[in-house]
Formats: structure tokens, C-alpha cells, sequence
């Protein structure tokens, strides 16, 4: 058995001083240091942290240039990530407070559109859809079940519907 | 289940694999609200609701977001097929295909434009994640 003693910071004291969650929330790590060292508390699990969420900005960034190729591909995608680098760093000068609540409403929009998006899909398998309105009313289609709509959508299956795809999306 | 790169038994195994390997970076980030953990009102009661619901939103979206696009979109497609051997090729992304196949290219256009702002997002909260992850470096 490992000696624990005089190393008081491993566990939550009964009384006293708060432990969870300190100043740093990785000084927390209360079982790492207990198998390990008390240098692994802080510095190079903040260092792991750091260098992978390092990675995530400029990933995200890039794919915000390949969303805006769908519209246009004359822009450089430089230019996209210039300039979607810029809110992420405004936003970040706030206090924490004013971040918190830019970061609600931003999350606010993902939450709503994919409970519509959610909704509406289940109901695009029904063929609910622009091109199929209601089930049978359009005589492209039979009455399916849902399972088996999946591929019947498709510019290549039905040559009648090639007029309503987008005109970049036709494969031949 | 379908078959990938490989034939048989084999290659359900490659399309397995890559799907979970696809998955791993969906469920990367939840460990954002540990950092954001020392810097809310009333972290002992905060902190495992918001973890509670991340797990019962994760449970949702996800199922509902792979249902969805299970029943909408053909795994045999052509501009799905395309898009795996040539990378150049114009793919915008499967809700966004999902849209043009049922003929609605401003639902494309609405979904692209919600997928730059969840792009942004994560951003802004990796951003943060970042900065706090290097304030706590001592």
C-alpha cells in the first residue's frame, strides 16, 4: 500500500476549506495523483488539454470554409477563415458572464433547429417533402413504409425527378 | 449492415470501424463542462444537472440525427459513393444531401447556413476551453 500521509490534498476534507471545484478545475483530478505524482496535477494534463482544443479552433474554422463553398467556391477559403476567426476572439474578450450568454443563445440555434430538423425528417421519411407532398399524392411514388423509402430519393433511381435536384448534384 | 472497402465479413468489420471512428468526434467535447466547472454559481448543484442533461441530449440528438438520415438518405447513394474515393468532389455534408434529394435546396441552404453556426460555436467554446486550459498551466 501506498503512505498517504502528510498528503492531506488528496482527498475532500471532512470540514473546512472547499475542495470541488477549486481554482483550477484540474487540480481535481484528485485520483491521478494518487497512482501517479503530484507534478501530473496540473501543468502537462492543462498542457494535453490545451494542445487538443488548440487543434479543434482551426478544425472548425476550415469546416466553416467548406460550408461556405456550397454557395460559393470563387471565394478563397482564406478569406472565409480570416474572417470567421474574428467573432470566436471578440467573443472571447468578454467576461465570462456576457460569454456564457453569447455561447446560450449560439447553442440555443443548434437545439432548435435539430429538434425541427428531427421532426421534420421523420416526416420527409413519410413523404413529406417538396417533391413528394403527402403520402399518395404523388404518383412518382407508391405508399411505402419508411425503411424502404431510403434510396428512392435519388436523382440517379428516378430520372423524373432530376429537374427538382440541385443542378450541381446531378451524377450520371 | 453494409459492406465497406472490403468484401464479407471483412468488410462489415472496415465499415464498422470507420463509423466508430467517426463517432469518437462526435462525443469529443463533452469534457468542456469540467473546465467551465470553476467558474459557475453554485457548481456543486450546476455542474451534475448540466452533465445529467448533456447525456440524455447526446442520447437524443445522436439517435435522432443517425435515424433520420438512416431513413432519408440511401447508403448506396451516388454522391455519398463519390464523395469517399474523391475528396475534391462538391460535398456539403449528409443533412445538407438529404435536403436536395427530397428537392429542397433552400432547406439545403437553411441547414448549411445552422452547420457554419454550430461551426462558429464550437469554436468559440474550444476558444475558451484553450484560453482557461492555459490560465490553469502553473
Amino acid at each position: 500500500m501506498l503512505d498517504y500521509s502528510g498528503r492531506d490534498d488528496f482527498f475532500p476534507p471532512t470540514s473546512g476549506r472547499l475542495q470541488f471545484p477549486c481554482q483550477s478545475s484540474f487540480e481535481s483530478f484528485h485520483w491521478l495523483c494518487c497512482w501517479l505524482d503530484l507534478l501530473l496535477k496540473a501543468f502537462p494534463l492543462s498542457l494535453g488539454i490545451d494542445i487538443s482544443e488548440m487543434l479543434v479552433v482551426p478544425n472548425k474554422l476550415i469546416a466553416a470554409a467548406d460550408y461556405m463553398a456550397y454557395w460559393t467556391d470563387s471565394v478563397d477559403p482564406k478569406v472565409w477563415i480570416v474572417i470567421y476567426a474574428i467573432p470566436p476572439i471578440i467573443f472571447n474578450l468578454f467576461n465570462v458572464r456576457r460569454y456564457g450568454e453569447i455561447e446560450f443563445w449560439l447553442t440555443l440555434q443548434k437545439v432548435i433547429t435539430f429538434v425541427l430538423l428531427i421532426a421534420y425528417g421523420l416526416l420527409m421519411a413519410m413523404q413529406a417533402s417538396a417533391i413528394t407532398p403527402w403520402s399518395g399524392t404523388n404518383s412518382n411514388y407508391e405508399a411505402v413504409p419508411c425503411a424502404a423509402t431510403a434510396g428512392n430519393i435519388s436523382c440517379v433511381a428516378s430520372p423524373g425527378l432530376n429537374r427538382t435536384c440541385h443542378e450541381k448534384y446531378l451524377v450520371t | 449492415m453494409k459492406e465497406f472497402l472490403l468484401g464479407g465479413g471483412a468488410g462489415r468489420l472496415t465499415g464498422f470501424w470507420f463509423a466508430c471512428c467517426q463517432a469518437c468526434f462526435a462525443y469529443a467535447g463533452v469534457e468542456t463542462i469540467a473546465i467551465t466547472a470553476s467558474e459557475v454559481e453554485r457548481p456543486r448543484q450546476t455542474i451534475p444537472k448540466a452533465v445529467r442533461r448533456i447525456a440524455n441530449r447526446l442520447n437524443f440528438y445522436y439517435i435522432g440525427a443517425i435515424l433520420v438520415l438512416g431513413v432519408n438518405l440511401s447508403s448506396t447513394d451516388a454522391i455519398l459513393e463519390k464523395s469517399l474515393s474523391d475528396s475534391t468532389f462538391g460535398y456539403h455534408g449528409s443533412f445538407v444531401l438529404m435536403a436536395q434529394r427530397a428537392g429542397m435546396p433552400r432547406l439545403g441552404d437553411f441547414l448549411n447556413v445552422m452547420a457554419l453556426g454550430a461551426a462558429l460555436s464550437i469554436s468559440n467554446a474550444s476558444l475558451y476551453v484553450t484560453v482557461r486550459a492555459a490560465l490553469y498551466m502553473r
